[in-house]
């Protein structure tokens, strides 16, 4: 690993690093987070950055999340299996188009075309976030009704999108929480300053 | 009955860092548009997020975008384009945090003209 890292050369490491990672995962799972912390360390020193396909596929990895789903159950002390399960698949959809968007486009000069995948993910994901949220307080307020499903989706996609804002700066993220606050009248002011520049 | 000590009610206008920040909920001073002048330890605990990231940014569309419908952010406006807000309800934060319901109370204090949002997590 040693000798790998320091003859690296960025495009083709990216993939023998993709290899190496599958192979530690099915052989000696303890070491990931260790090689994981040596590998971002040596990176930095190096000054070289990963693909962007690279990143969404090893971040969003399902071995890394459900130890973290794991846990936000357990707090809400969730152990229904059908709920559980239910919880899990709902996860699993949201990581897995995460993760089908960077196989697509795995290939370094792909990344305009993943990052457009990735903000319209994140806008479809906080869109779907909203309307959970309003659904979870509007039901709380005029039944006195509390969802546990609707609850922790809520819960779970907002960990979610809270990891991928990572990608992206925070200008980015502003300018999209400005626009999903209030998206109809956002898409009207854009659409009047095109057609005034028009 | 409001969780909110009369106390802190009544010294809203004059209550230091120290004060807000040893209560036992959360206190969030913001102007007529959300933004936030003050966000105190129980609220940065609560959310995960630090007081001098929060002041300066929006409560409703940056820091809690949870409270984006007529029940919690209506509410606000409402109240305070009245000049009357007085609002205490049971609500439920989701973003970034896991689910927490929560008793929250919206305050326009008369006497300094300022807006309050107090934040309890719910028994």
């Amino acid at each position: 690993m040693a000798n790998l890292l320091e003859n690296a050369v960025p495009t083709s490491w990216a993939r023998r690093f993709d290899a190496l990672w599958h192979e530690l995962r099915s052989t000696r799972p303890e070491a990931l987070t260790a090689v994981k912390e040596e590998v971002a360390r040596r990176l930095q020193e190096m000054n070289v950055r990963l693909p962007l396909a690279s990143v969404i596929t090893s971040q969003f990895a399902t071995d890394q999340w459900m130890p973290k789903f794991e846990q936000i159950l357990k707090a809400g002390d969730v152990n229904d299996p059908a709920v559980v399960q239910e919880l899990n698949e709902y996860a699993e959809s949201r990581l897995g188009k995460l993760r089908l968007a960077a196989e697509a486009m795995s290939d370094p000069d792909d990344e305009t075309d993943l990052r457009n995948c990735l903000v319209y993910w994140y806008v479809e994901a906080k869109s779907e976030w909203f309307q959970f949220n309003t659904r979870i307080n509007y039901n709380l307020s005029r039944k006195g009704e509390f969802d546990p499903v609707l609850v922790y989706k809520a819960g779970i996609g907002s960990a979610i999108l809270a990891d991928l804002e990572s990608i992206f700066d925070d200008h980015e993220i502003d300018v999209l929480a400005e626009y999903l606050f209030q998206p109809l009248p956002s898409a009207y002011e854009l659409h009047a300053a095109r057609h005034r520049v028009a | 009955m409001s969780f909110v000590s009369t106390d802190i009610i009544s010294n809203l206008g004059s209550a230091s860092r120290a004060t807000v920040d040893a209560a036992d909920y959360g206190i969030v001073k913001v102007d007529k548009d959300g933004n936030i002048l003050l966000y105190n330890r129980y609220e940065a605990d609560l959310a995960g997020v630090e007081p001098s990231f929060a002041e300066g940014r929006n409560f409703f569309t940056q820091i809690a975008p949870c409270s984006n419908n007529r029940l919690f952010f209506g509410k606000f406006k409402e109240g305070v384009a009245g000049g009357s807000l007085n609002e205490e309800f049971k609500y439920t934060f989701t973003y970034k945090m896991k689910p927490t319901p929560v008793d929250v109370h919206l305050y326009q204090d008369a006497a300094t003209q300022t807006n309050w949002i107090f934040v309890k997590k719910a028994a």
